[in-house]
């Protein structure tokens, strides 16, 4: 290399600038929606005969995010106690029979209350798991994991480049989706980001809401429009796939519209059900109260997390887990001593 | 898996379990993990100020494994013989194991170690010497296992508070001892010795050694072990002669401060003589010593030193005028009297030999 060349290499190397700082990738995980999927598909017992598919589980699946995402830091999110209470005052009927059925048919658990005291143990069991290791295990009294995991997706990103991953199989965070935020749908194994969203619902990730307070949501029993599909919405209102829409531009479309197609009077007629849905599911407005933003800005700015890695081993063994994670205690080093590292 | 109580649900039982801090405290008494973890304040048995000069360290770290390696006589047993007088001056019993039978009580008393001669009255022979130490040599200590054994044995005695000193174990040396199974096969085998050596002390003794570091042991035990060397070959011809420890590296690992005298290829010494009329008197010798590793304060350094029968001076002028004029008339007498010249032997190199691997 001659001189000239030399120089001009340097000169660029000024321009670049100061380094990059690094950037961040937080996994934020829907803890007991991690867990419950383990608990219903993996029928594992222990050599006493207890059921150990969902603590085993979570941890595996636990294991199989870290690898893959690579995060620097990880948030395990739970329900807090009387979670659900908030949005019940909204709509008695929330979430109401949830838990009535049993979710596992296997022949270890006797009865449905049998299965509800295997659910405990696991769960309180995977929390002790979680507290030797580098993870944020958040809950709030009275708030849903959903309004704490909505928050922390939208503090976390310090920079443009860091990305917060949720991973989670509801599709409510669909609406959280965007140039920081990616949604990980475990059951189909796929990332959603904005393009995906727009290819799979023809939408933006910020009109989901839209579409969610329109079709309601069987599974936490909010009711939607009265006749509405999927195909009809989509038909009946191509301006979700054109532009950012409120719900206030949805009422002013059905106005206009109203007697082109019952639905859109349908709308009309349940604005106030349709308001209550769009505030129990929008979780751009968490219902979280001062005291609960500044609590979770306290776990994110917190670090010097414990990491016990012969503790978690220990329980491992004192729980027989076997081989539901082959080589624990390479298992547990390899995944998180890099995310340790992190934790400084 | 604990069984938790039924009476809450779910969510509840994970709330109440998250917010359940975690008490480090009452992890450590379920584990049985309450033992104290506090070190004494590290404490040096002194050498001389020449050694304390040139290594810029006060001399040997108690309760610590040191090693003293080197070609053959380079100063080891200097250093080791210091360390013995010191330790007795401040009530910490030596223990020397001899198993390289060169012993020599002589120099031992002449370095100003305490010893007690026991005579026969009628004809006035030293019949043996005793006094604030204990002696074994190769009469009762014949393997690796048994110098294991005997330190064990001595420290398991200190804990019943049979023995109430702190110990300095003086080992010359490693690498002159087999282990019992090259005993029994009549076969001196270098890998099986260097694997006793990793199993007595790696595992175990030098284990109870360091311990004794603790606050909650009542003795500070230090192990100063002489390490006999030999030299590896390059590799290539650009290569460097390598200095190896005999007996392999279990105590090299575990040392946690290791003292080199001499060359890698040769002793390097130089012999500072008393002359008169053809007549001489070796009454010194020059040798580099560097501190090859301290994991104490981190202080490694290397220098020229001069060794005597009586310990170790500095290697300046006037350090050896002072020396000389200490000696005068115990050379006087062997001289003849008179004025005699300080002389100084060329370096003294003696042809090692470099091994591609550990001689037998």
């Amino acid at each position: 290399m001659d001189k000239k060349e030399l120089l001009k290499l340097l000169n660029n190397l000024e321009e670049q600038g100061p380094e990059t700082a690094q950037t961040d990738r937080v996994l934020i995980i829907d803890g007991l929606n991690l867990f419950f999927r383990n608990f219903a598909i993996l029928n594992a017992v222990n050599p006493d005969g207890v059921h150990v598919g969902g603590l085993g589980g979570f941890f595996r699946s636990l294991g199989a995010l870290i690898r893959q995402i690579q995060p620097t830091s990880v948030y395990v999110v739970f329900d807090g106690a009387g979670s659900s209470n908030n949005r019940k005052n909204l709509l008695p009927e929330y979430k109401s029979g949830r838990n009535l059925q049993r979710i596992t048919n296997w022949e270890v658990f006797e009865s449905h209350d049998d299965e509800d005291d295997a659910k405990v143990d696991q769960m309180v069991r995977v929390i002790q798991y979680l507290k030797t290791l580098p993870v944020k295990t958040v809950t709030l009294d009275k708030v849903e994991a959903d309004d704490i995991i909505a928050h922390l997706s939208s503090v976390l990103p310090k920079q443009k480049e860091d990305k917060v991953f949720i991973v989670s199989s509801d599709k409510d965070f669909l609406q959280l989706i965007n140039e920081n935020v990616i949604v990980y749908r475990p059951m189909e194994k796929e990332f959603y980001d904005e393009n995906t969203v727009r290819q799979k619902f023809n939408m933006s990730p910020q009109n989901f809401i839209i579409y969610k307070t329109l079709m309601g949501d069987n599974s936490d029993k909010v009711k939607g429009v009265k006749g509405l599909g999927e195909k009809k919405l989509q038909k009946l209102f191509p301006e979700l796939q054109e532009r950012d829409l409120t719900l206030d531009d949805v009422y002013n479309l059905c106005e206009s519209k109203f007697k082109e197609h019952v639905i859109y009077a349908r709308v009309i007629q349940n604005i106030d059900s349709l308001e209550k849905n769009y505030k129990i599911m929008d979780l751009s407005n968490p219902m979280l109260d001062e005291n609960d933003k500044t609590y979770l800005n306290t776990v994110v700015d917190s670090d010097n997390l414990m990491y016990l890695p012969e503790q978690f081993v220990a329980f491992y063994n004192e729980d027989k887990l076997g081989g539901m994670i082959r080589n624990v205690e390479f298992w547990v080093k390899d995944i998180f001593e890099p995310l340790n590292s992190y934790n400084k | 898996m604990p069984r938790g109580k039924k009476s809450k649900s779910l969510s509840e039982a994970v709330s109440s379990e998250i917010k359940a801090n975690f008490n480090l405290d009452s992890f450590k008494n379920k584990k049985g993990l309450t033992s104290k973890a506090k070190f004494k304040e590290q404490t040096w048995i002194p050498l001389s100020d020449a050694y304390q000069e040139v290594t810029s360290v006060p001399g040997i770290p108690q309760g610590h494994i040191v090693l003293l390696r080197g070609h053959s006589d380079t100063g080891k047993t200097t250093a080791l013989l210091e360390a013995a007088v010191s330790a007795q001056k401040r009530g910490i019993l030596p223990v020397f194991i001899i198993t390289e039978m060169k012993w020599n009580w002589e120099h031992a008393i002449q370095m100003g170690l305490e010893v007690n001669e026991v005579v026969d009255e009628e004809t006035g022979e030293i019949l043996d010497y005793n006094g604030q130490f204990i002696y074994t040599d190769r009469e009762t200590i014949n393997s690796i296992e048994d110098v294991a054994g005997f330190i064990l044995d001595l420290i398991d005695e200190q804990k019943k508070g049979n023995l109430p000193y702190d110990l300095l174990f003086l080992w010359d040396s490693i690498g002159s001892v087999p282990c019992e199974m090259s005993i029994k096969s009549n076969k001196n085998n270098n890998e099986w010795n260097a694997g006793a050596m990793s199993t007595q002390f790696g595992n175990s003794v030098n284990q109870r050694i360091v311990l004794s570091r603790k606050e909650s042991s009542p003795y500070t035990n230090t192990l100063v072990c002489i390490n006999k060397v030999w030299t590896l070959k390059p590799e290539s011809p650009m290569g460097q002669p390598k200095l190896m420890n005999k007996g392999g590296y279990a105590m090299w690992f575990d040392s946690t401060f290791v003292v080199t005298f001499g060359n890698v290829m040769s002793a390097g010494t130089s012999k500072i003589k008393a002359i008169k009329d053809g007549k001489q008197v070796e009454f010194a010798k020059r040798v580099n010593i560097q501190i090859d590793k301290n994991h104490i304060n981190g202080v490694t350094t290397r220098g020229k030193i001069v060794m005597t029968p009586h310990g170790f001076i500095l290697d300046d002028d006037k350090s050896l005028k002072s020396y000389k004029e200490d000696q005068a008339s115990a050379w006087k007498a062997i001289l003849g009297g008179g004025d005699f010249i300080i002389a100084e032997e060329d370096q003294a190199y003696e042809d090692i030999t470099a091994h591609t691997k550990e001689p037998q």
